[in-house]
């Protein structure tokens, strides 16, 4: 009996347990415990706003004007200088030094607006009329950016091209300076690891870096510090000058690029060839990377209405530069979409008796809040707003509110700064035509004050 | 003269031995003249028992009194004595004299007027044949000996006539010795009484003498004579009074000056005391001890009394005590004498351990070769890096700074409790004290055959079979759980695996011995160190075990103590003063995110998804994914349904627990999940389950081994079957660090650039802002001090959030503006906060857009900081350094009592421990008698009985049957002293023998 017993309760201990154990397992599988979770609560920390600094191109510059000093760098007369503020603020204005130049340049200002609520607009003209450079150059003070990408320039027979490196910080800055040309990238050590010493401007030839490269596509990125840069281009066509641009940076390469403003002049100059002639109207076109990319630019007028329409291929790495072709005058907008990043400028020409001069169009990057143009005097400044996106933007320019339709683009001639005030993202660009001098540039926004952000201290 | 005798009998409580004892003397042969009666705090019956017998006076007090006390009540209540010849006997409730007792007590004063005492033979209440008593002496020190405890009576002691002293029971004293001396000294209780009585009387040049023919018979009650019971409350009182008396007689007997040695000496001796006593494994002692110091020292036995009274009656000097007492070597040959009576011949103990027979050192040895194999590449490592490592600080005596409660230097630097794994990595630091960081390459690759050896010693306390034994070792080593922590590199869930067993094999055995008990406490502290989750389920097991132990919850009821003493100070400020009671289970060490996993996966005893790398394996093979979804739970099913049959087999008890160990433990995985208290950066991660599911696999395995050995040796199949499948499931796991999966890997100990390390070689106190993009576009700040992270130095109260390391936002100001374009000025907020150095973590590839994002941000916001230089890109990342010089920041240095209090406890703590868990003879000897499993099927499994003993050596011994050298002193005139040489006994017996054996 006893072992029967033992038997018996070892095997209902047995089950027991066998039981209790399958209800913790089912209880596990089944029933949801409470969670515990601890939650961090990071500070949100809003950085005390910057200074605004724009920093201007400065002279334009000419290399070898003493046949004895091949590479010397010479300004050419002072550039003209307007800067406003939207709230009347004042500006102060410093100069860098150009030791390339030499010590008694006059080198670019730098304009600083102190921190507060209002924004700063400002930008630069130089006409000049030499032998070997003649034409307007007008650009505006931007601030500064650590990675650029210039759709300008040609180191081809009598065009000269010089990237400015201007650097308004107090720390030294190293720039790389890549090209790539209508055959892809060109491999130069030159280009790399330029220091451009705090408070300088240094000029680089093109020349130096991409010789004899007809459409090139200089991508400038430093380190160590923010820069602005410049690719001053001037031609000549046999012992005539043709023309001189200060060209500033393109919008970032990516998929969808808008080049406002793109006027096609009145004087367009004869050309009897069918090869490559850079009087032309033009879309220059680069792809960084790997793949090719299929392009389409859409040619739009002032109203929005297509005018005209590229599809190109453009090859892995290598510039294109395609004719605009079919354009009358006129003011216009290119809308491009690619499969991949892509970088794009277009340049138009205009001819006179003696000279001519051309001027760069530079993909523009939406501005959504109020800014500031004032444009320095010069002959037919006018203001571009276009819309490029899908709907309808009111726009207050100055005391004009006007309402752009998706695609348009609205004119405003300029008599001075004027504040500018959009409801939607829209892009900028201020042209400045004359009977033989034209240029232009895009407006930028200022670098964007930076977000708050969520700090967690461990 | 006529002799008088007046007897002396004392009472308390009980009346059945009273009834005896006042039996005895109305039986006299030469009957009391009168019988004083002292009834002190009686009960009624005593009282009305001493009514019905008529005896001549009865006295009754309401106090406590000793027996001293009594007979000083009762003796005042006679009147002068006469002469010489007038005598009191002294009798207690329990002292029950045979009839002629009386008779020869007196007849041995007629033959020796210069006797003042004279002492009977005292024997058992119930067994005549017993020796309780007879004569005591003290040794030359001054400690009590008495001839006699427990003896049969042959009649050994017949011919001892003068003693040193007698037992107060039945003592026969002169009325004017009485007089003279001054009676019992009234601080000495029912110990010591009649000796220091004896010792006094015969100071003052009387004698001593036994009478061996009068019998008393005593019981033991404790009014005279010590107390006999055996209750735990009697033997600390014993103890006590026995201490007491030692200590008073010794304060009392010195000469002045050395009286006052004695006295300054007595609570540093009684500390010196306890600590052997702690190595003698009778901690229960200690108290006794301490508060016999303290009673004697502060006068409780009115010392200087007493000596006066000693000076009074004292005629003779000391000198002529000297023969009687025990030299120390006789005594030392007296408790030989004793040890060697006490051997059992033929005893029957626990077998050998088989461990080099019975394949364990075999197992260990592959485990090694194993590991060796696994590891290779990081044998030349000097330090491991990846996963949870940290290097360790490069100084011993840093890692012990880096312990209990004071400046913890990680972060801003705080004063706060340190977490108790920096204990653990100071114990392993010093190991390797020319280079701490690499006791952690050599836990790595010495990992597994430790594994193999704990789960081997463990499973000896379920089998003794070397079968299944080295099947708990394999299954030990191969736990999926503890080889993903290798890979992952988790320290302390490594540490606290290789850790679990030998806590179960001490633990289980912890109610029987103060050495397992303590070597459990310690081990207990030392797991909970490194794995603080699971201390609720392990303080449910004690509790059970608690229970468990019955009447002997003594040795289990210690057993947290060294833990609370080594988490009291982070249970005081995360706890207590924080509130955040759910953060002490955060684990210790670097912060380690716990990958997601479910309840099944927790189920199959797998800390993470992917069924322990089996869907990988899987994948790569090209096996379809069902064969592992449905492999993988059969396989450990099986190991669990080999446990499950074990419930049903003989030996099921052992087999409820281990299960119940593994319910424990998966119930404290699945909470641990739900968990999260651990920051890693800015989010929150939970406990790691890995370490609660080596406590399910401790239950799993140890369920499959009693279960095989329940079956015995027909377990052989399921062993087999339950170790394969063990192996199969562990198999991709174990070859996760050779193919790389894993994420430790060998470095060169430094956890911050170059470039700053050397730089913080001069100035220790230099820190550098860590900022670590994170997923959400968040950015998480550091500053870590001097040359780096180390592992001591991290701290749950900085990593579970409870301490802001940034109390007034500066810290997080300043960084959200040093990554930003900014107009803050940063050089007089790095200088405040002593950071030289800014150092950007680099952002993986497949980190989100928004961490890309943050970090393009903060790289050229910090390169255009005119007031930072960028210095270069390093493997840890991209480093900036301010313009100009900062100062570091001094560590503070402060010390609190917290400081002092909590260091002491625990230093306290682990020295009790480990001097109760030193092993001494005696230990190892009743450790010896034990089985060494629990619970089996059969109580005395793995017992084997000795081999008799082969005698002709002890025989032979000549000092073994002589009488001690001070009898042959002492005698009786016409009785000749003992004297035996054993001649021709020894070959007499060994012929005998071998006879025998024929």
């Amino acid at each position: 009996m006893n072992r029967q017993m033992r038997f018996g309760i070892r095997m209902a201990a047995g089950g027991v347990t066998v039981v209790g154990l399958a209800a913790v397992v089912s209880a596990a599988l089944l029933v949801e415990p409470p969670s515990y979770r601890a939650i961090a609560d990071p500070v949100s920390v809003t950085p005390e706003a910057a200074d605004q600094v724009r920093v201007c191109p400065g002279s334009l510059l000419e290399v070898g004007q003493d046949a004895s000093a091949a590479t010397a760098l010479t300004e050419l007369g002072t550039a003209t200088i307007a800067s406003s503020t939207s709230d009347g603020e004042s500006i102060e204005d410093t100069s860098l030094t150009a030791p390339d130049v030499g010590p008694d340049a006059s080198g670019p200002t730098v304009l600083t607006l102190p921190a507060g609520t209002g924004t700063m607009g400002a930008s630069q003209i130089q006409s000049v009329g030499t032998d070997t450079i003649a034409g307007l150059a007008a650009a505006e003070c931007q601030e500064s950016s650590s990675d650029m990408w210039f759709v300008a320039g040609s180191t081809d027979v009598g065009r000269t091209s010089l990237v400015m490196l201007n650097n308004p910080t107090g720390v030294d800055a190293t720039v790389d300076i890549e090209v790539a040309g209508e055959n892809g990238a060109v491999d130069s050590q030159t280009g790399l690891d330029v220091l451009v010493e705090a408070g300088t401007q240094k000029a680089v030839s093109l020349a130096g870096i991409a010789p004899n490269t007809v459409t090139p596509v200089v991508h400038v990125t430093s380190t160590g510090t923010d820069i602005q840069a410049w690719v001053q281009q001037s031609s000549i066509r046999g012992l005539v000058p043709a023309g001189v641009e200060v060209a500033g940076r393109s919008a970032a390469p990516s998929e969808n690029v808008t080049i406002p403003g793109v006027q096609v002049y009145k004087g367009q100059p004869e050309i009897d060839t069918q090869e490559y002639d850079d009087r032309r109207p033009s879309l220059r076109l680069y792809a960084p990377g790997d793949t090719a990319t299929h392009v389409t630019a859409t040619v739009r007028d002032e109203a929005g209405d297509e005018v005209s329409t590229i599809v190109v291929d453009v090859a892995a790495g290598a510039v294109g530069e395609y004719p605009l072709a079919d354009v009358k005058p006129g003011r216009y907008s290119i809308q491009i979409e690619a499969s991949g990043p892509v970088v794009a400028a277009a340049r138009t020409s205009v001819a006179a008796d003696k000279s001519g001069d051309f001027a760069w169009f530079a993909a523009a990057d939406t501005l959504d809040a109020p800014f500031v143009v004032d444009a320095a005097s010069g002959p037919g400044r006018t203001l571009v707003v276009h819309n490029p996106g899908t709907d309808a933007a009111t726009v207050t320019i100055g005391d004009d509110e006007v309402t752009i339709d998706p695609g348009a683009s609205k004119t405003h001639q300029l008599k001075g700064p004027v504040t500018v005030t959009p409801d939607a993202p829209v892009t900028a660009a201020v042209n400045y035509t004359g009977s033989s001098a034209v240029s232009a540039y895009v407006v930028t926004a200022p670098k964007p004050a930076s977000e708050p952000i969520d700090v967690t201290v461990r | 003269m006529d002799t008088r005798v007046t007897a002396l009998v004392v009472a308390h409580r009980d009346v059945e031995h009273l009834r005896r004892t006042l039996d005895a003397l109305d039986a006299q042969t030469r009957r009391a003249d009168a019988v004083v009666a002292i009834a002190f705090d009686a009960s009624d019956e005593v009282r009305q028992l001493f009514e019905e017998r008529h005896v001549d006076r009865l006295v009754t007090t309401r106090e406590q009194l000793t027996f001293g006390g009594a007979l000083a009540e009762g003796e005042r209540t006679l009147d002068d004595p006469r002469g010489d010849d007038d005598f009191l006997w002294l009798l207690a409730q329990d002292n029950a004299p045979r009839e002629d007792a009386l008779g020869l007590l007196l007849a041995r004063f007629e033959t020796a007027p210069s006797a003042a005492v004279a002492g009977p033979k005292l024997v058992d209440w119930n067994d005549d044949s017993r020796l309780r008593g007879i004569g005591e002496t003290v040794t030359t020190r001054g400690t009590t000996v008495p001839f006699v405890e427990d003896q049969l009576d042959q009649g050994q002691y017949d011919t001892l006539s003068d003693v040193l002293a007698v037992g107060s029971p039945g003592m026969l004293v002169r009325r004017t010795v009485w007089r003279d001396v001054g009676g019992f000294d009234p601080a000495l209780g029912p110990i010591d009484d009649g000796l220091d009585f004896c010792i006094r009387a015969r100071l003052t040049g009387k004698r001593v003498v036994l009478a061996p023919g009068a019998v008393v018979a005593v019981s033991g009650d404790g009014i005279a004579g010590a107390p006999r019971s055996r209750r735990w409350r009697v033997k600390q009182r014993r103890a006590r009074l026995a201490r007491t008396a030692e200590l008073h007689r010794r304060l009392v007997y010195a000469p002045r000056v050395w009286m006052v040695l004695h006295w300054l000496l007595l609570v540093p001796l009684a500390i010196v005391r306890s600590v052997g006593l702690l190595i003698r494994k009778q901690p229960e002692l200690i108290a006794a001890e301490f508060r016999a110091a303290a009673w004697v020292a502060f006068g409780g036995t009115r010392v200087v009394t007493a000596r006066r009274r000693l000076a009074a009656a004292k005629e003779v000097g000391w000198s002529s005590l000297a023969n009687l007492k025990m030299s120390g070597r006789e005594l030392a040959r007296r408790k030989r004498l004793e040890r060697e009576d006490g051997v059992p011949i033929g005893s029957v103990e626990r077998g050998d351990l088989r461990f080099f027979t019975g394949g364990g050192a075999w197992i260990i040895l592959a485990a090694l070769v194993v590991g060796g194999i696994l590891f290779v590449k990081f044998v030349p490592a000097s330090t491991l890096a990846g996963g949870g490592l940290l290097p360790l600080s490069g100084d011993v005596r840093e890692l012990w700074q880096n312990i209990g409660y004071g400046w913890r230097s990680v972060g801003d630097g705080f004063v706060g409790a340190a977490d108790p794994f920096a204990v653990v990595l100071a114990l392993m630091g010093t190991l390797t004290f020319w280079h701490p960081s690499s006791a952690i390459v050599i836990l790595w690759i010495l990992a597994l055959p430790f594994a193999a050896l704990t789960g081997w010693f463990a499973a000896t306390r379920l089998t003794e079979r070397s079968g299944y034994r080295n099947l708990a070792a394999i299954a030990w080593t191969l736990s999926p759980t503890f080889l993903i922590a290798l890979a992952e590199g988790r320290p302390a869930a490594v540490i606290a695996h290789i850790l679990l067993p030998l806590l179960f094999s001490a633990g289980v055995v912890a109610s029987r011995s103060w050495g397992a008990a303590a070597a459990a406490s310690l081990l207990l502290a030392l797991v909970a160190a490194c794995a603080p989750s699971l201390v609720p389920a392990l303080l449910v097991l004690w509790l059970v075990a608690l229970v468990a132990s019955r009447a002997r919850f003594g040795r289990v009821l210690f057993i947290p103590a060294p833990l609370i003493a080594l988490f009291g100070p982070l249970v005081w400020q995360q706890g207590v003063e924080g509130g955040r009671w759910f953060a002490l289970l955060a684990d210790p060490g670097k912060p380690l995110a716990s990958p997601d996993v479910t309840v099944t996966d927790l189920l199959l005893g797998l800390p993470q998804s992917g069924y322990g790398g089996w869907q990988e394996t899987a994948s790569d093979l090209g096996l379809a994914s069902l064969w592992v979804t449905n492999g993988v739970p059969v396989l450990v099913g099986l190991v669990a349904l080999v446990g499950l049959v074990g419930l049903f087999l003989p030996g099921a008890r052992r087999g409820i627990g281990l299960w119940a160990i593994a319910a424990l433990g998966f119930a404290t995985a699945v909470v641990d999940t739900h968990i999260a208290v651990t920051f890693v950066g800015a989010e929150a991660t939970t406990v790691w389950p890995g370490t609660a599911l080596s406590l399910v696999w401790l239950g799993l395995v140890g369920a499959a081994v009693s279960a095989c050995d329940s079956l015995r040796t027909r377990g052989w199949i399921p062993a087999i079957v339950a170790g394969v499948a063990v192996a199969v499931v562990a198999a991709p796991a174990v070859l996760m660090v050779p193919l790389g999966h894993g994420a430790v890997t060998s470095s060169d100990g430094r956890t911050l650039p170059a470039y700053v390390t050397a730089a913080a070689a001069d100035e220790p106190g230099l820190g550098t802002l860590r900022i670590t993009p994170g997923d959400d576009g968040a950015i998480v700040a550091t500053v870590i001090r001097g040359d780096g992270e180390f592992l001591d130095r991290q701290s749950t109260l900085v990593n579970t959030g409870s301490l802001l390391a940034d109390e007034n936002g500066d810290l997080a100001q300043l960084t959200g503006n040093i990554v930003s374009v900014s107009g803050h000025a940063f050089a007089p907020d790095l200088q405040k906060q002593g950071i030289e150095f800014v150092l950007l973590a680099p952002t993986p590839d497949s980190a989100s857009d928004e961490a890309k994002a943050v970090a393009a941000r903060a790289e050229t916001a910090l390169d255009a900081n005119d007031e930072l230089e960028n210095v270069g890109v390093t493997d840890v990342g991209t480093l900036w350094r301010t313009a100009d010089a900062v100062d570091g920041r001094e560590p503070g240095d402060v010390r609190s009592a917290g400081t002092v209090l909590s260091l002491a406890a625990l230093i306290l703590m682990t020295l009790i421990a480990l001097l109760v868990a030193i092993p001494t003879t005696s230990s190892r000897e009743a450790a010896r008698m034990s089985p060494r499993t629990v619970g089996s099927r059969y109580a005395r499994e793995g017992m084997v009985v000795r081999d008799v003993p082969d005698d002709h050596g002890f025989l032979a011994d000549p000092d073994a049957e002589a009488e001690p050298e001070w009898a042959d002193v002492v005698s009786l005139p016409g009785v000749d002293p003992v004297s035996e040489v054993p001649s021709s006994e020894p070959e007499d017996t060994a012929d005998r023998e071998e006879d025998a054996r024929e």
